[in-house]
């Protein structure tokens, strides 16, 4: 109960820029692994508007 | 509108024109689909200046572009080094895990590495049951690619996180200048533009006659020769304008009344020079037929003539920092027409059409066009002559290949038509 408390507490005293960096890293991350499926050893097509729809939604 | 909302707008807007890309075929459409979205999202991340650089040469030239460049190459490590304070993550559990982790990794893998090397060194056995354990194969290009495209997400997502406000101080020593020497070097420009219309008004009104009386000019000639150099000099007005516009003492009324007069006259001159370059595209076409070139080329004229009169309603008001959206509007509508336009398709049914009238045809070049162009094939092929029908099934035929897409991810509307309109063409 302590433990959970306590994590609360830091979690909570993470700053807003911090967590939404993190986030965005875990987009990016995500971002460069979708881009790697949709546009290894392929032409451009309908690759580009799902990769670009991915970045629009994160 | 809000800024939020702008910038939302601008890359909803992106995200559209990159959905063109499965619509057309054509790669010329497919980068202009791709520059226009990359304009609007640039659009919709760039913090525009707030001092007199707003809406001025430097700023779309100079500062836009490497600002930009500067995001895109710097975004992700800014996220990573900058945005993240890794220390307020330090006391969370999982970090300290992590730690923990990572420190018994370093203190093990040097041992590892020395250990590892002697044993399979002295055991053949041994090296073999490594060697089996890591025989797995892996393209490097994967990393290269996940690499870019999260560098390019990353410098994208960033500034649309935290939009931040940059000081340009660029114009503090920049020298003004006053109407005199506005009115000189835009007197002379417009002398020598003046010159020049003399000349093209001749042959503007006076028709083919004047041509064809000049000794070895023939119409195609007379055309050829200057339609790219027109075209060139007409897109240098704007940029040229621009420069004109910031270098102009804001404070000194005589200066900016004569930077308008000028620049009426100039662009009333540019008119019938962009009339001569059009005119020249006419008789081109008529002589040779039409090229993706030369259809560009018409549309990079008509967006070129909207911004001209958009620069007339805003930079010579004095409301130039209104200037660059609607540019930037106008060329997305320019683009947006081409797709609607189908440059392939329009190609092939001028270049066949002159082929019905029996004008010669270059079946590379036709054959040579994106799948856009295979359906007005289709409808215009069987009203040629059977030899020429022969030449284009034939050229189809032997670069058949290309139409057919690797996998679901180069997919595109125009292909998927495009596919059975070759099947029908080439069916003995």
């Amino acid at each position: 109960m302590a433990d959970a408390q306590s994590l609360e507490q830091a979690v909570a005293s993470v700053e807003g820029r911090t967590r939404a960096g993190l986030a965005a890293v875990g987009c990016v991350l995500l971002l460069g692994l979708l881009g790697d499926g949709l546009f290894f050893e392929a032409g451009v097509g309908l690759n580009l508007p799902l990769w670009s729809a991915g970045v629009v939604l994160s | 509108m809000s800024l939020q909302r702008l910038t939302l707008t601008l890359v909803a807007g992106a995200w559209l024109f990159t959905l063109l890309i499965a619509w057309r075929d054509s790669p010329a459409l497919n980068c202009l689909a791709t520059g226009t979205a990359l304009l609007l999202v640039g659009l919709a991340i760039y913090p525009w200046a707030q001092n007199a650089l707003r809406g001025s040469i430097v700023e779309y030239c100079l500062l836009m572009p490497l600002y930009l460049l500067g995001l895109m190459m710097a975004g992700l490590l800014a996220l990573v080094l900058g945005d993240i304070r890794w220390r307020e993550l330090s006391h969370l559990r999982p970090m300290q895990s992590l730690r923990l982790v990572l420190t018994g990794l370093l203190l093990a893998v040097p041992f590892l590495i020395l250990f590892g090397v002697l044993f399979t060194s002295a055991d053949a056995v041994y090296l073999q049951l490594w060697r089996n354990l890591f025989q797995f194969e892996f393209d490097g290009r994967h990393l290269v690619l996940i690499a870019l495209f999260a560098w390019l997400a990353g410098g994208l997502l960033r500034p649309l996180l935290w939009r931040e406000e940059i000081e340009m101080r660029v114009d503090q020593e920049v020298p003004r200048v006053g109407a005199i020497e506005m009115g000189i070097a835009l007197g002379l420009i417009n002398l020598l533009f003046i010159s020049f219309v003399a000349v093209q008004i001749r042959y503007l009104f006076g028709g083919a006659s004047l041509v064809q009386v000049t000794p070895n000019l023939t119409y195609a000639e007379y055309a050829r020769q200057g339609f790219g150099q027109l075209v060139l000099a007409s897109l240098f007005v704007l940029p040229m304008l621009l420069l004109f516009d910031w270098l102009t003492d804001r404070q000194n009324r005589v200066a900016r009344r004569t930077l308008q007069v000028m620049a009426v006259l100039l662009i009333g001159l540019l008119s019938v020079v962009m009339a001569s370059a059009w005119h020249r595209l006419l008789l081109y076409q008529q002589a040779y037929g039409l090229t993706e070139l030369r259809v560009y080329a018409a549309a990079a004229m008509v967006w070129l003539g909207l911004t001209l009169i958009w620069f007339l309603l805003t930079v010579l008001p004095g409301r130039r920092e209104r200037f660059s959206f609607g540019a930037a509007a106008l060329i997305a509508a320019v683009v947006l027409g081409l797709h609607l336009v189908n440059p392939d398709a329009l190609i092939a049914r001028v270049n066949l059409q002159r082929a019905l009238q029996g004008r010669r045809l270059d079946v590379d070049y036709l054959t040579a066009r994106s799948a856009d162009a295979l359906p007005v094939i289709e409808a215009m092929l069987p009203r040629l002559p059977a030899d020429q029908q022969q030449a284009v099934r034939e050229q189809l035929r032997r670069r058949s290949s290309w139409i057919h897409t690797r996998d679901w991810r180069d997919w595109n509307w125009s292909r998927t038509i495009g596919k059975q309109t070759l099947q029908r063409l080439l069916r003995p």
